[in-house]
């Protein structure tokens, strides 16, 4: 076999089967894809277009419930669906590596991280025990970890996300793979660090020969870092192509929405009007400041840290001011002193007239209507035993809003409001896709007519085409009911969408202000600078 | 961890000090005369025994004089004199203690190991006939009364097929071993004597597994649903991705994390094990702690009933200590 002129992975009409109570669900549909040794292919989609499973599928990794039932997968010139499971042990981690999604789940929490990277060796008795933890320290050092050989030694809580992640291709790595299949590698990152970690992959792949499966729903992302794209939609693959073919002018129709609604930096604004300075605000904040207490060392002695430092800012009313920053910026820590449910360490929110900081009873109560969370996770925010009538009745009852029979108008009427059939109703959240569960979220949010709605990584989870259709239905309500935002995100190209005001933040403190356009046409801080270039731009 | 454990050593005599408060009051609260017991029901119409009775123990003191009294000598390691045995209270309990710790340690033993081997494999084989039969085995084990499955293992085992030993903690005619630990397993290992530690372990079998039993069938039932849940987790996917067969990944990096949450229950087990002795112990006629305990509060034996309590609050603590220990250990994420 010679491998310069045959591809590395060939699939040949792969389709993958799963077992549900509601019958057979077919995932992949007769996908066909190869990968030259030492490419970069990217597999794009939405959430359940199935990348996922098919990269499961060739790595024989699928769930309990789902199987192939129809074509092959060759590596090397082997059929992989044809070896035994111990034969296909063998190749897994050795010659094909995986950098799985989730950094956090995705480690052993019980096990220092050094000994996850030093078993790949073990396991495939490449090297002894000894030699293990010095080529995993090595590979430690390699992927960006200062200080590697301390680090060996500690477990997973004590890594950030980002150093977690590089652990995570650090073992996929480990055995220099002839491919390593990245499942949305960066998602779970803030920008700069994507970026950094995605430098690194490509440098480290690039040295080893490695090819790459590169699984985004990212398609800038997959344009800038990829030689070829593959697009899938339900279970098919529906384009596939050199990447900037693809993405400069795209043959299916699907492909066409997805680009269309992926937002960047030169999307044009769904709101029109700079803030109106005559307006008073509906929410002032200044020097709002959050201190948690620490405690270190042996002696536990008492230290603080400042979450947020001397934040001010404005609402407008009818108007969306957005914060922006990277986790661990303070951007949620103020957005939860804004609701009230956490205290400030000091400085003032006034709402109307009224001081935040100190309201208390009946007027903490009233505050409480007028103000409406809605959070990132669509998933955690619902009550799995509760109806979406239930969920969304519950802020009425308890403000005891309206009769009994009101209320159930008023829930039809919230969630025709948010384009769901009143049918959905009598429904459970685990019938209803992330993007519905939005919507409730929202519904459930305005249940009360508030008059300002903090939106926390509200539309962070969701795919591109459901995220647009959520920011259109919140600029639609802002029109009809003159609602305010506090827009909280770390996604800068959606914040430029929507908001009439934004706020960097870093470390705790507003290290810039200003209006999307002088923002990002003309950024000031070092900061922001630093988070637009790190921005994928679809340009390799 | 060092300055966690010293705090909450620190502590501990507070608490015991609550617990015998309590214990005191409850049991002087029961509106009947221990002289019964203390004289004899003959002696009660006697007025001069009766009179020097309850002037010997302390009777005619107001309650509150006495609980001082106890209190006091409660510090300086002084139990009292129980109403009934008319021996130091301190020396009853270390005579019927080291019996049932024997009894429980084994059964512990019994219900974590076999417990955590058994469900591990019903989950590897989930859904199979064995991980059924498994499962049945560990519904009877926790649901069955334990009189009845002492009764039917002696039956069976004991008085049919002979091959187990009956009950008592050794055979008639045998000496027990001279008293260190007062576990006579432990102390004949101690003093070389093989013969007599056989005898004394066949002895402990059947009593043990019968005390073992409830918590066996928690355990199983746990480890097993926990292994299935970790075996769905991301960490295990990525394991797999490594290379390595569903075997090592199950010992590697499901077991561990599958049994953190059985510790605390096993924790909490370990009083309840000893405190709920006395069952077992009177069928085995095992002269423990339970069946002390029972007899004191029968006849109203003020001081052994406090003594008893007082025990049993030690070993609640203790074990509750050794669990947090044990968790820290195990979950690096867990800071005491």
């Amino acid at each position: 076999m010679n491998p310069v002129t045959t591809n590395l992975l060939e699939i040949r009409d792969l389709s993958v089967v799963f077992r549900t109570s509601r019958g057979d669900v077919e995932a992949v549909r007769s996908a066909s894809l190869s990968v030259a040794a030492g490419a970069t292919v990217a597999l794009v989609g939405q959430s359940g277009s199935g990348k996922s499973t098919l990269t499961s599928a060739l790595n024989r990794l699928l769930a309990g419930n789902g199987r192939v039932t129809q074509g092959s997968v060759t590596f090397a010139g082997t059929d992989l669906l044809a070896l035994s499971e111990r034969q296909m042990s063998g190749i897994r981690g050795r010659q094909i590596g995986l950098v799985p999604q989730d950094p956090m789940s995705n480690l052993n929490p019980l096990l220092s991280v050094g000994r996850q990277i030093s078993e790949v060796f073990t396991i495939h008795r490449v090297a002894g025990r000894t030699e293990a933890r010095r080529r995993a320290i090595e590979l430690l050092d390699m992927v960006g970890i200062p200080d590697a050989a301390r680090r060996y030694g500690q477990y997973p809580h004590e890594l950030s996300g980002g150093m977690r992640q590089r652990v995570l291709i650090a073992i996929g790595l480990a055995c220099r793979p002839r491919l390593l299949i990245a499942d949305e590698p960066t998602s779970a990152l803030d920008v700069t660090v994507q970026k950094k970690i995605l430098d690194e992959l490509s440098s480290l792949t690039a040295s080893m020969g490695t090819a790459v499966i590169m699984v985004t729903h990212d398609l800038a992302l997959a344009a800038e870092r990829a030689d070829h794209v593959v697009v899938m939609n339900r279970g098919a693959i529906v384009e596939s192509g050199p990447a900037a073919e693809v993405l400069k002018s795209p043959q299916d129709e699907y492909t066409r929405r997805l680009i269309a609604a992926a937002p960047s930096l030169t999307t044009k604004s769904l709101v029109s009007g700079p803030t109106e300075k005559d307006s008073a605000p509906l929410v002032e904040a200044a020097a709002l400041t959050r201190d948690y207490p620490t405690r270190s060392g042996i002696l536990g002695r008492a230290g603080t840290f400042r979450a947020v430092d001397k934040v001010s800012f404005r609402i407008p009313r009818g108007r969306t001011v957005g914060i922006v920053g990277e986790s661990g910026s303070g951007k949620s820590t103020t957005a939860r002193m804004i609701l009230r449910l956490e205290d400030a360490s000091a400085g003032d929110i006034y709402f109307r007239k009224d001081d935040v900081t100190r309201l208390s009873g009946r007027k903490l109560k009233s505050f409480r209507r007028q103000v409406q969370p809605v959070f990132q996770n669509p998933y955690a925010a619902l009550d799995s035993r509760q109806t979406i009538g239930e969920a969304i009745r519950e802020p009425l009852d308890v403000h005891e809003v309206g009769t009994p029979a009101q209320r159930g108008e008023r829930v039809t009427l919230l969630l025709e409001q948010v384009a769901l059939d009143p049918s959905y109703a009598s429904r459970y959240p685990h019938e209803l896709s992330g993007g519905q569960r939005q919507r409730v979220a929202i519904a459930r949010a305005l249940a009360l007519e508030p008059e300002l709605v903090v939106l926390d990584e509200a539309v962070s989870a969701l795919d591109v085409l459901v995220q647009a259709q959520i920011l259109e239905l919140l600029v639609d309500l802002q029109a009809r009911l003159g609602l305010s935002y506090l827009f909280i995100s770390h996604d800068l190209a959606v914040v430029r969408m929507i908001c009439h005001q934004i706020h960097v933040m870093k470390s705790g403190q507003v290290v810039e202000s200003g209006t999307p356009e002088q923002i990002f046409e003309n950024p000031q801080h070092e900061y922001t600078k630093t988070l637009l270039a790190a921005i994928p731009t679809g340009r390799p | 961890m060092l300055r966690y454990t010293l705090k909450r050593l620190a502590i501990m005599p507070l608490l015991l000090w609550g617990i015998v408060t309590i214990a005191f009051f409850l049991s002087h609260s029961i509106s009947s005369n221990p002289l019964a017991s203390i004289v004899g029901t003959r002696n009660l119409g006697n007025a001069d025994v009766v009179a020097a009775a309850t002037q010997r123990w302390g009777l005619d003191k107001s309650l509150l004089q006495q609980y001082f009294i106890y209190i006091g000598n409660l510090l300086h390691g002084d139990l009292g004199t129980s109403f009934r045995t008319k021996e130091p209270v301190a020396s009853d309990l270390s005579s019927r203690l080291p019996a049932t710790l024997e009894l429980a340690l084994f059964a512990l033993i019994i219900a974590v190991v076999l417990g955590i081997v058994l469900g591990v494999v019903a989950a590897r084989n989930n859904g199979r006939l064995l991980d059924g039969a498994l499962r049945t085995v560990a519904l009877v084990g926790s649901s069955t009364p334990v009189f009845w499955v002492a009764l039917l293992l002696l039956f069976v085992f004991y008085a049919r097929l002979g091959i187990a030993a009956g009950p008592g903690r050794l055979s008639s005619r045998v000496d027990p071993p001279p008293h260190f630990t007062g576990m006579y397993t432990v102390d004949s290992l101690l003093v070389g004597n093989f013969p007599l530690f056989s005898d004394a372990l066949s002895h402990l079998i059947l009593p043990s597994i019968v005390m073992a039993l409830p918590l066996l069938g928690t355990v199983i039932r746990m480890v097993r649903a926990q292994v299935l849940e970790e075996q769905s987790s991301d960490f295990v996917r990525t394991a797999r991705a490594k290379g390595m067969t569903p075997s090592q990944v199950t010992n590697r990096h499901v077991v561990k994390n599958a049994i953190t949450p059985v510790i605390t229950v096993v924790g909490i087990s370990v009083g309840m094990l000893i405190m709920g002795a006395v069952m077992v112990e009177t069928i085995f006629t095992w002269n423990g702690i339970g069946t002390y305990a029972v007899e004191a509060s029968r006849s109203l034996d003020f001081p052994a009933i406090t003594g008893v309590c007082l025990v049993g609050g030690v070993i609640f603590l203790v074990s509750n200590l050794v669990t947090d220990i044990a968790y820290a250990i195990i979950d690096p994420r867990v800071r005491l």
